[in-house]
């Protein structure tokens, strides 16, 4: 029996006709999933995400919904009851964020992302509950490391998926009964179209440049692979985690300037401070 | 009584928890010059000190939040603390709670909170002021039946990390007292029975993890205070150790283990 493996099993991919969406589903895909692709206005990009997938064998189909109305959720739900024979991988990708600071953050925006990042989240996964308790299948949550160190200018995002990191906790203690795995990936800036959405997108480039230890963006195919491995029966004994796959820029501090600054330090400085 | 707070100004959310009126008195007792309330729906608690401001200011109500935001420009002193123990706690399983517990969460314990400190940052900032938030060991730890309530309170440690980060250059300070119940008689939550046999038996009867008001009281008096003055953006586990892990004593019973 291959563990990595996905052979048979169906995946709804929240805004999973672009970007990290569509580099997941075509992971999921290349190990035998089937799966289905909500997106909220790009449907060209969805259908030829689609395309793709039947084109390596698979079965795909698109739903359109967005996801911050329950109606569309309700909607959406409904599509994946009626129309498949079951549901063994949730993927809640689907995002949105306001770039601002924390004094000048306005209370729509606010709250929209709350609503799509959040509250969808959690009104998906209990939509679909009584199919993932059938298959015993597995939800997957994306995050940001924003969530655990603030950044400029992305508190409403940042929040927010600290909340989603919380809901993967409270879904992996309160459906582990069912056989239900709830985890989620934690990403630093990937090199999408959303980075174009900050003030100073440049900076950031230049920011997941140098703070990354690999000294390189990521893509969206270096995230892809944990995804479907957290989907599959090797990550089974895994649950309420989210792993940070950040190319390094959490893990600590870079000291190559102090140790420049040092090496420069003379004798006399240094008999100075002692 | 002692004079360290001398002519501070001190701005509290939450009137309606009698933690809020020792909370005030603290504060009167240690020489503030103005300690206020902000009158919400919920009222106020029947031991609030009458020398306590009263501001007719409901922070879900727009056009209040407009006139008290216009007195505190006014105010050339500014605010020296932000206390906001205002807490809707919304309990029950994912698969029960309904949109409205998870709107009513996020609105009270996050939105709200969010436009509160907003409303007060330049009067703070005049001030070098210091903002207290509460939180919930629910947020970095997930307990069975807590609902919406630990995961928005996640949110509320974040965002007042990033309060922190980016209004230190303003010298304020932002702190979160992360705590599991207090023991606050009517306002405690019957559902939180699920907490009890979660940690170590407080040795004065309470159940585990519920606090003393007054301790909860020390701790936001200690970080609104200049003592603190190095902590910022911290969330401060206050649970009497409830987070450090699980209670095996009946495990062990039920197994023999001598």
């Amino acid at each position: 029996m291959d563990r990595r493996s996905l052979e048979g099993r169906w995946a709804l991919i929240t805004g999973g006709g672009r970007g990290i969406g569509r580099a997941i589903a075509l992971e999921l895909a290349e190990r035998g999933a089937d799966l289905i692709l909500n997106y909220k206005s790009g449907k060209d990009a969805a259908e030829a995400t689609a395309e793709e997938l039947r084109a390596m064998g698979r079965e795909a189909w698109t739903v359109q919904g967005d996801v911050r109305k329950p109606a569309d959720l309700d909607k959406l739900a409904a599509e994946v009851i009626e129309r498949c024979p079951h549901l063994d991988i949730l993927v809640l990708n689907a995002a949105f964020g306001t770039i601002d600071d924390v004094y000048n953050v306005g209370r729509a925006s606010w709250k929209a992302t709350f609503d799509t990042n959040v509250v969808a989240s959690w009104y998906l996964g209990k939509s679909l509950l009584p199919m993932l308790k059938q298959s015993r299948g597995c939800v997957l949550s994306l995050s940001s490391i924003g969530a655990v160190m603030p950044f400029p200018q992305y508190v409403a995002i940042g929040v927010s998926k600290s909340a989603t990191e919380a809901l993967v906790r409270q879904m992996a203690v309160e459906w582990g009964r069912y056989g239900i795995r709830v985890n989620g990936i934690s990403a630093g800036p990937v090199d999408t179209r959303a980075i174009d959405w900050f003030r100073y997108p440049n900076a950031v480039r230049q920011f997941a440049r140098d703070k990354s230890v690999f000294k390189r963006m990521a893509e969206v195919d270096d995230l892809a692979p944990v995804a479907a491995f957290l989907c599959t029966d090797e990550a089974r004994w895994i649950t309420g985690q989210t792993i940070i796959a950040d190319g390094g820029i959490t893990i600590g501090i870079d000291s190559t300037d102090f140790d420049a600054q040092a090496a420069g330090s003379t004798e006399a400085e240094l008999e100075d401070r002692s | 009584m002692s004079d360290m707070r001398k002519g501070q100004k001190i701005l509290i959310w939450g009137a309606e928890r009698p933690t809020a009126s020792l909370l005030a008195q603290r504060y009167l007792d240690q020489g503030a010059a103005d300690v206020a309330i902000l009158l919400d729906e919920r009222g106020v608690d029947k031991n609030m000190p009458a020398e306590v401001r009263r501001i007719d200011c409901d922070p879900a109500n727009p056009r209040q939040m407009r006139a008290f935001g216009k007195e505190l420009a006014e105010d050339k002193h500014g605010l020296d603390v932000l206390a906001i123990i205002h807490d809707e706690t919304r309990l029950g399983y994912l698969s029960d709670n309904s949109l409205d517990d998870w709107q009513q969460s996020l609105k009270h314990n996050l939105h709200l909170v969010l436009q509160l400190s907003q409303l007060a940052y330049p009067a703070l900032k005049l001030a070098k002021g210091n903002v207290a938030l509460l939180g919930s060991i629910g947020g970095p730890y997930a307990y069975t039946g807590f609902g919406p309530t630990g995961v928005v309170r996640e949110a509320t440690h974040t965002m007042s990390r990033y309060m922190a980060s980016e209004w230190i250059k303003d010298g304020i300070r932002v702190n979160t007292v992360a705590i599991a119940v207090i023991a606050e008689g009517e306002t405690e939550h019957n559902e939180l029975r699920l907490l009890r046999a979660r940690s170590l038996p407080r040795p004065d009867g309470l159940f585990p993890g519920h606090a003393h008001p007054e301790e909860i009281v020390d701790i936001f008096d200690f970080i609104t205070s200049p003592k603190a003055r190095w902590l910022t953006g911290q969330i401060l586990m206050a649970d009497g150790g409830m987070s450090l892990g699980l209670n095996f004593d009946h495990f062990l019973e039920q197994t023999n283990f001598t």
